[in-house]
């Protein structure tokens, strides 16, 4: 039943490719490499560009707007928040804490897609059946239901959450892997490699494993911009990542109390992840579109 | 057409089975459920009197045996925090959730399906690049920023909406729009790629020939085509909607099911939880069912899978 070889997607396609101009010019796409860097950096360099303690509390300057209004401090430069906390301290160990989480969360569903996916292309059969069903299923289920369950059942910490972003995706890395599978089994290499006496899991690893290998890699990037969408979403409702830790998503979440009076305090943190989920998308496009030209080409 | 009926059937079954077994399991492994639904502080005695209360001393497949029989008998438990049916409290939020949900897909379809159509007419033009860039920045835009955003402007600087409720049609217009707006951006760009491959193909060129006027190759011979896919994929995507609005309704305080869900993760509310889980995600299959065989029925293409 899951065996259905019709062109028609249980989710968005990916999103169809950026009109010829924009790939044509060069320009976005340097202007995002550079900012992706600068980002990458940022977190990764975050402890010691971080002015403050991004969690310590300072009663005394609470919600300071960021320098070059009325009532500023000139130290913290792009203000503080509802605690007296140094927003650009918090931005970017956010910052780095999400980029972490999605960055495990897409590791994580990408072994299990790909096991999961070479297992059912390689078994065929009931196996496939069963293993597709079940992805069919995940694809199904509105997946913020089960983040919910899953995290009001185990608790929230790094672990779960990780553990919520990983199983987020897997689905398509799996219906990918073993849509891979079974049009290369059909190619003469593979034959051969068979032929020559190559034991099936010999086979499927050392010969499909790295032929398909490009598209998931091109999957992975496009996944990491919904995760870390998925992470600050949930963040934002309270569920992700814990106070007093900071991640965008929280950020964002807990300053909307004091949006009317102090907008800075969601403004950076927003502001910063509609940046980081633009460079992701438009790195993510060009190299898909790199991906795909290569894949023509053959 | 029978053959297909019966597949799909046979699928809604399995799925459902799987999604009730898993949240069956999930409630099971994470500790014994009567934990979740006591008060703390109970001592050893009362919480073994409630656990053969609630059957769960049994063996996992009696269990299991009597977890599928009171959902059949329509039991599913009270609500820790409201202390009233799991049934009650959302019959009570559903309406509004449904209202939401509907009015965004309605947006959603009458404005993107025509920008889309629009951007696939207006490619070689300034017009129809601006188009997709506003596209392309709809669909980066977490929609709870997006909620932020408006917030900001039309609530606490202009004062022209209400930031929070549900109760008068203008309550609406700031939660329809942030919820639409990531799946009208993705319908443009959906719809105008299935738009060029359509206007591509050769019975286009024919009915140019015949003198039909631009308008109606268009929409007769070209949306009418191009329709099919999007439509498909709009109906499937249904899920990422209802997830969408789990996070709305809590950025607008809008007491709908998403609300009352992330509430009840908040406060460890499994009863609640469970029920949701199974409600919402039985509609959200069903409604992919019921697409799937709309379009069977419609196109016969898709029967032969």
């Amino acid at each position: 039943m899951s065996a259905t070889v019709l062109p028609i997607p249980s989710r968005w396609p990916a999103a169809p490719p950026l009109p010829r101009w924009l790939r044509a010019a060069r320009w976005p796409l340097i202007i995002a490499g550079m900012l992706g860097l600068a980002l990458l950096a940022a977190a990764l360099l975050a402890p010691a560009l971080a002015p403050f303690d991004p969690n310590a509390q300072k009663l005394l300057a609470r919600l300071r707007p960021p320098i070059g209004f009325d009532r500023a401090d000139a130290r913290y430069w792009l203000g503080t928040d509802q605690l007296g906390r140094d927003i650009l301290s918090r931005c970017l160990h956010g910052l780095r804490l999400s980029l972490a989480l999605s960055l495990f969360g897409t590791t994580l569903g990408l072994g299990i897609g790909v096991a999961v996916g070479l297992i059912a292309g390689f078994a065929r059969g009931w196996t496939d059946t069963l293993l597709m069903g079940l992805a069919d299923v995940k694809l199904a289920m509105p997946f913020t239901l089960v983040a919910l369950l899953v995290i009001a059942l185990a608790g929230s910490s790094i672990p779960v959450l990780v553990t919520v972003l990983g199983l987020a995706y897997w689905a398509q890395f799996a219906r990918l892997v073993r849509g891979q599978m079974l049009a290369l089994r059909e190619l003469p290499y593979v034959e051969a490699a068979r032929a020559v006496g190559g034991t099936p899991w010999r086979v499927a690893v050392r010969h499909m494993l790295p032929n398909l290998i490009g598209p998931v890699v091109v999957m992975a990037t496009l996944n990491f911009s919904n995760l870390i969408l998925l992470e600050s979403s949930l963040s934002f409702i309270g569920i992700g990542v814990q106070p007093p830790t900071a991640t965008l998503g929280s950020m964002v979440g807990q300053g909307r109390d004091y949006l009317a009076s102090a907008p800075w305090v969601v403004a950076t943190p927003a502001g910063l992840i509609v940046l980081v989920s633009l460079v992701v998308m438009l790195l993510g496009d060009a190299l898909r579109d790199r991906m795909d030209a290569a894949l023509r080409g053959r | 057409m029978t053959a297909f009926l019966a597949r799909r059937l046979l699928r809604l079954i399995a799925t459902v089975w799987v999604i009730v077994s898993a949240v069956f399991l999930a409630t099971r492994l994470t500790g014994n459920p009567i934990d979740y639904l006591m008060p703390e502080g109970m001592d050893a005695e009362g919480r073994a009197a409630m656990i053969a209360y609630w059957g769960l001393d049994g063996p996992l497949l009696d269990q299991y045996m009597l977890f599928w029989r009171s959902l059949f008998a329509g039991e599913f438990g009270l609500g820790l925090m409201e202390r009233r049916p799991v049934l009650e409290i959302f019959a009570e939020r559903m309406g509004r959730s449904l209202g939401l949900l509907s009015l965004a897909l309605v947006t959603t379809v009458s404005i993107g399906v025509p920008l889309g159509v629009l951007a696939a007419v207006w490619r070689h033009r300034a017009a129809g690049t601006w188009l997709l860039l506003a596209a392309f920045l709809g669909y980066a835009i977490p929609n709870f920023v997006l909620a932020i955003l408006l917030l900001l402007l039309f609530s606490f600087t202009l004062h022209w909406l209400p930031s929070a409720g549900a109760t008068t049609g203008w309550h609406y217009i700031m939660p329809v729009a942030t919820l639409a707006a990531y799946f009208v951006a993705a319908l443009v760009r959906y719809t105008r790629n299935a738009m060029l491959d359509v206007l591509g193909q050769d019975y286009i060129r024919t009915a140019h020939a015949k003198g039909l006027t631009p308008f109606v190759v268009l929409i007769r011979h070209g949306l009418r085509n191009a329709l099919i896919p999007v439509v498909t994929v709009l109906g499937l995507q249904v899920a990422t909607l209802v997830s969408g609005a789990v996070v709305i309704e809590t950025v607008f305080a809008w007491d709908g099911m998403g609300d009352l869900l992330v509430g009840a993760t908040l406060r460890r509310d499994y009863p609640v939880l469970q029920f949701g889980v199974l409600i919402v995600a039985g509609a959200v299959i069903a409604v992919n069912m019921l697409v799937d065989i709309a379009y069977a029925a419609i196109d016969p293409r898709v029967r032969l899978a």
